[in-house]
């Protein structure tokens, strides 16, 4: 009789891969377009204005076409994501430049285009507002009161009596860009009337969300929507909440129809007027004693929101949990605010926060131990948070606590004390060389942070996640969950998950495509399908075979006579499934109002280096290497681990140095892939990933969350590269060569 | 994108003919990688979009060590910079050719359509203008000449008159103790607009020391790619040192009339095009001598 062996930890291929590489895979636009109607969107063309309608050409025919206002919509005009404060086609005021207006739909492309061509917005034109400052001072209002989305405020000890005695006390400010989130294919959607209710298919991440705002959009009960994530060629968080918005532009055109409609976006329409990650500014005032102990810590953050809410009150909280980093300190006091501006509104994005926070405190930090004559390494092993230590809301982290051992591993991987060494002694002699050699200039610097697994504090709570299992007539097993394959090889993990909670092979579990009417709500987000999702699993599978091995009286090791067993009993009738519901670890505690306890039931801890050589005759940046460490508990498959680690690591370091989104009066300019540059293969240097598996032992296999971790890393760790390359503290990302070569200039006129 | 009718003539005369008979409603399809995305956004529209892919004068590659080198105008990068006699002969060239777009756009591209395309920052057209190419275009009254370096005469605009067409590039014979260089400037390291492009000629004397003339060529920092006279004339009789292509950098600066916008501003592609410059030369003289 043969066991099971575990397919946790093996590199199983992904399930969706062949047809990928073969090009055979169907993306939202391959969709057989047979009777489809085509869908535009009818945007303003100013920032902010009351809107004063919408003028109609009369010699286009407008018989043709159906047109969708305000006025139209059945139910409450709305985008509901946290704050409900986004229209789903503006109705009095206009916010930003290029919101949707109205909605049409025509027969063809043609006359789609005729139409759109044929339609004006009217406004009366308001004072837009565009950066931070401007949105704080209020002198024009956007949102509420005060233009503030949300502040979070967090105080451990206090930081103010800390700073007053503390022997240095260092400040600095720091500055991050947006950033696109350039998936494969742009934001799509495909709504189809079914007599009395609306099938969606398209490209998303979260299809639990698009079935809640369809039917308040046209004031259909929940259980006449049925949505179907289509295949997605990554999301990056852009098609988190997007899609809730074009979604519902796609039914709402269904439903007046009576049609199939498709409201598929061209790339430089998705990136000027879809979400792109939050732009912000970090402000420290950290207190140390003179040999470098940290007694105290302030830090005042502001998130660049945009137009309207969407997912910022959720994001500044990620933001102000990661604003002290992976270090220990008593006092600490975060404030953080999310506000309102004339820019598209900004949206989840890998990272959710964390990137902006970790950047800034990361980067201070080395230009800390440049102040105090500190070497950055002794700097952070005498501050990282240790066993039991805790971190700004007060949360012990317990064994959790692998910060010391990434950074000491990553120092030895990448061999960075000797290199450090090396690049300094070949910077002294550059001057010395003669010709091209003279310019360059090399550094190594590192960065060391966290990322908290799962939702933030309570929303995992109030988010019902459920997965079920139900046994088929030829005894394979199939695993529903709404996690949506994006391109993460969802289908696969799953797979292997619930194959290790069954102790079946892999290939017996069956994983689709999710759809709402299946499948229980799970979300894929917030890098949780190995841990939250994967326990559940675990969890199901255990029950599903002590249920199955109950009712054939026996125990069934042997997987062939256990599949034989599920398939005799589906035969004689008996119906095989289990669910499975998440309920937080009862110990954990969170006051959501003070942002205090337990908020994430664990952490992945990483460190990350990069080395890279200066042209500062151009102030070109080329990154040599880079090594990743992180502790993400059990690795579920090697393969996807270090493909996250890749693909993370290429997006901080376009980030860091590549992506600069342009805007001009609240319009990105440069909206395509020619002029926004973002790192392609000829870019990136070698990536190392290494992994620690220490498991946590809040979810059964130990594993915790990794999908955005690896992107938070490059960024800090670069601008600290450069500083020991150039001796230039850089605080701002994209560190660009534009910006690189004036300062390294204007440090030899010194 | 509006609807168009497609021909694709055999013979110069025929392509010549159609050219007359739909004057300003037909553009040539040489790559179509310019072309194709231009009818497609609306930039430029079409009645008829005429392939010349099947003409055999502009499909040539003759690399000749005594008459020189004729490259047909629909010739497709690739092809060109698959060809070791080019490599060794015009390497300024095939730099180019080599970092026009990715490898699949460098199997239709062609170096024909790049220059007339016409755009400031084409990666060829200051390596044309280094490596003294001449354009034969024909037309409805037969053929002419017009060097590389009076080719283009706006952003997007060239100087072929009505009914004409570019057959092909002619290139000196290699020179002794020659060679070339093009590099450019992007933020990353492939699949991008120039945001300064230089390209640089150079023959030394018998012993490699003194340069004995050059020519200096810069793209994407005029309305047109501009041959750097001043630059250019002042290396003959120089050393060839670090200090000497420094102050032809310096010189080639003057010659840069460059906008703002969001590749770079003005102050930064003036930079780079003495960077470049000193790089491209100092290449060029090690390739010549080495």
């Amino acid at each position: 009789m043969k066991t099971t062996e575990s397919a946790l930890g093996k590199s199983v291929l992904r399930r969706e891969g062949a047809a990928k590489l073969r090009g055979d895979a169907q993306f939202i636009d391959d969709l057989p377009r047979d009777g489809a109607w085509f869908a535009g969107t009818v945007r303003a063309k100013v920032p902010h204005a009351r809107l004063l309608g919408v003028r109609r050409d009369e010699r286009f025919d407008w018989d043709r076409v159906v047109l969708i206002t305000a006025a139209d919509i059945p139910g409450e005009n709305v985008v509901p994501v946290v704050l409900r404060d986004q229209p789903s086609l503006a109705e009095d005021f206009i916010r930003y430049h290029g919101q949707p207006v109205a909605l049409v739909a025509a027969p063809d492309q043609e006359t789609l285009a005729l139409a759109l061509e044929s339609i004006s917005v009217l406004t009366s034109p308001l004072p837009p507002v565009f950066d931070i400052d401007e949105s704080l001072e209020a002198k024009t209002i956007i949102f509420g009161e005060d233009n503030v989305f949300r502040t979070v405020e967090i105080n451990k000890g206090d930081a103010t009596a800390a700073l007053q005695t503390a022997d240095v006390v260092i400040e600095g400010e720091h500055h991050t860009g947006a950033q696109e989130h350039a998936y494969l294919e742009p934001q799509g959607m495909q709504a189809e009337w079914t007599g009395d209710g609306i099938t969606i298919r398209g490209s998303m991440q979260c299809p639990y969300y698009l079935v809640k705002a369809v039917a308040e959009l046209l004031d259909l009960p929940q259980e006449k929507i049925l949505v179907i994530p289509h295949l997605t060629g990554g999301a990056f968080g852009g098609k988190d909440d997007f899609p809730t918005m074009l979604g519902g532009h796609a039914a709402l055109l269904a439903w007046k129809t009576r049609k199939t409609v498709r409201l598929i976006y061209e790339r430089g329409e998705d990136m000027r007027f879809t979400s792109k990650r939050h732009p912000a500014r970090i402000r420290h005032r950290t207190g140390f004693t003179h040999d470098g102990q940290l007694v105290g810590m302030q830090v005042e953050m502001v998130l660049n929101g945009g137009a309207y809410g969407t997912m910022s009150p959720l994001v500044i909280s990620r933001a102000a949990i990661h604003a002290a980093g992976p270090y220990q300190c008593d006092n600490i006091h975060i404030s953080a605010r999310v506000v309102a501006t004339n820019h598209p509104p900004s949206g989840a994005f890998r990272g959710f926060g964390a990137p902006q926070a970790l950047f800034a405190v990361d980067a201070h930090l080395d230009y800390c131990a440049s102040q105090l004559g500190v070497d950055p390494l002794e700097l952070r092993r005498k501050n990282l948070i240790r066993r039991n230590g805790t971190q700004a809301t007060g949360q012990n982290v317990g064994d959790d606590a692998s910060a010391g051992e990434v950074l000491e591993r990553a120092l030895q991987e990448s061999d960075f004390v000797a290199r450090r060494e090396a690049y300094a002694e070949f910077n002294r002699e550059a001057e010395s060389r003669r010709g091209a050699d003279r310019f360059p200039r090399r550094g190594i610097g590192l960065s060391l942070f966290m990322h908290g697994t799962g939702l933030s504090g309570y929303e995992e709570v109030f988010f019902h996640s459920g997965v079920a299992l139900h046994g088929n007539a030829d005894g394979s097993i199939t695993a529903l969950t709404s996690q949506v394959e994006v391109g993460q090889g969802t289908r696969t993990i799953v797979a292997q998950l619930a194959a290790e909670g069954l102790g079946i092979p892999v290939e017996y579990v069956l994983t689709e495509q999710p759809d709402t009417n299946q499948h229980p709500d799970s979300g894929p987000m917030a890098s949780r399908t190995a841990t939250i999702i994967g326990g559940l699993l675990i969890t199901a599978g255990k029950r599903f075979r002590a249920e199955v091995e109950r009712r054939q009286g026996s125990l069934l090791p042997d997987p062939l006579v256990f599949r034989a067993t599920v398939a005799k009993l589906v035969a004689g009738g008996e119906r095989l499934e289990v669910r499975e519901h998440y309920s937080p670890p009862p110990e954990m505690r969170w006051d959501e109002e003070k942002h205090q306890g337990d908020a994430y039931p664990a952490y992945t801890w990483s460190c990350c280096v990069a080395a890279l050589e200066v042209d500062t005759l151009t102030g070109e940046v080329a990154v040599l290497d880079v090594t990743a460490v992180q502790d993400v508990g059990k690795v579920v498959n090697p393969m996807f681990a270090a493909g996250q680690v890749q693909g993370g690591v290429a997006q901080g370091l376009g980030w860091a140095l590549l992506e600069n989104v342009v805007w001009k009066n609240g319009v990105m300019q440069n909206a395509n892939l020619a002029d926004y540059s973002i790192p392609t293969a000829m870019d990136l240097p070698p990536i190392r990933a290494v992994f620690l598996e220490h498991p946590q032992h809040r979810a059964p296999h130990g594993a915790k969350g990794l999908g955005e971790l690896p992107m938070e890393g490059p960024a800090p760790a670069v601008v600290n590269a450069l500083r020991s390359a150039l001796g230039i503290h850089f605080r701002r990302v994209p560190v660009t060569p534009e910006i690189i070569l004036p300062a390294w200039e204007a440090r030899n006129l010194e | 994108m509006k609807p168009f009718d497609y021909t694709a003539p055999s013979t110069i005369a025929d392509a010549v003919s159609l050219l007359s008979q739909h004057n300003g409603e037909a553009r040539v399809l040489a790559g179509g990688t310019d072309i194709l995305v231009q009818l497609r956004e609306g930039l430029r529209e079409a009645g008829i979009v005429i392939d010349v892919k099947k003409i055999a004068e502009l499909r040539a590659l003759d690399c000749c060590s005594t008459s020189g080198l004729t490259l047909g105008a629909s010739t497709p990068c690739a092809e060109i910079y698959g060809n070791a006699d080019v490599c060794n002969a015009y390497p300024a060239l095939t730099d180019a050719a080599r970092i026009i777009g990715g490898w699949q756009i460098q199997s239709r591209a062609s170096i024909g359509g790049n220059l007339c395309n016409a755009s400031p920052a084409a990666d060829s057209i200051p390596a044309l203008i280094a490596l003294n190419a001449v354009a034969l275009v024909a037309g409805p009254s037969g053929q002419r000449e017009i060097p590389v370096a009076d080719f283009c005469t706006a952003p997007g605009r060239n100087a072929l008159a009505a009914g004409e067409l570019l057959v092909c590039l002619q290139f000196p014979a290699p020179s002794a103790n020659a060679s070339s260089a093009y590099q450019r400037f992007i933020p990353r390291n492939e699949m991008d607009i120039a945001v300064v492009g230089v390209g640089s000629w150079l023959q030394l004397d018998e012993s490699g020391q003194t340069i004995l003339s050059a020519r200096v060529a810069l793209g994407a920092v005029a309305p047109t790619p501009v041959f750097a006279a001043e630059a250019s004339d002042w290396l003959a009789g120089k050393p060839a040192t670090e200090d000497t292509y420094r102050q032809a950098g310096e010189l080639a600066r003057k010659a840069a009339s460059p906008i703002s916008d969001m590749r770079g501003t003005a102050e930064y592609r003036v930079h780079l095009v003495g960077v470049l410059t000193q790089r491209t030369l100092a290449k060029a003289v090690q390739r010549a001598a080495g």
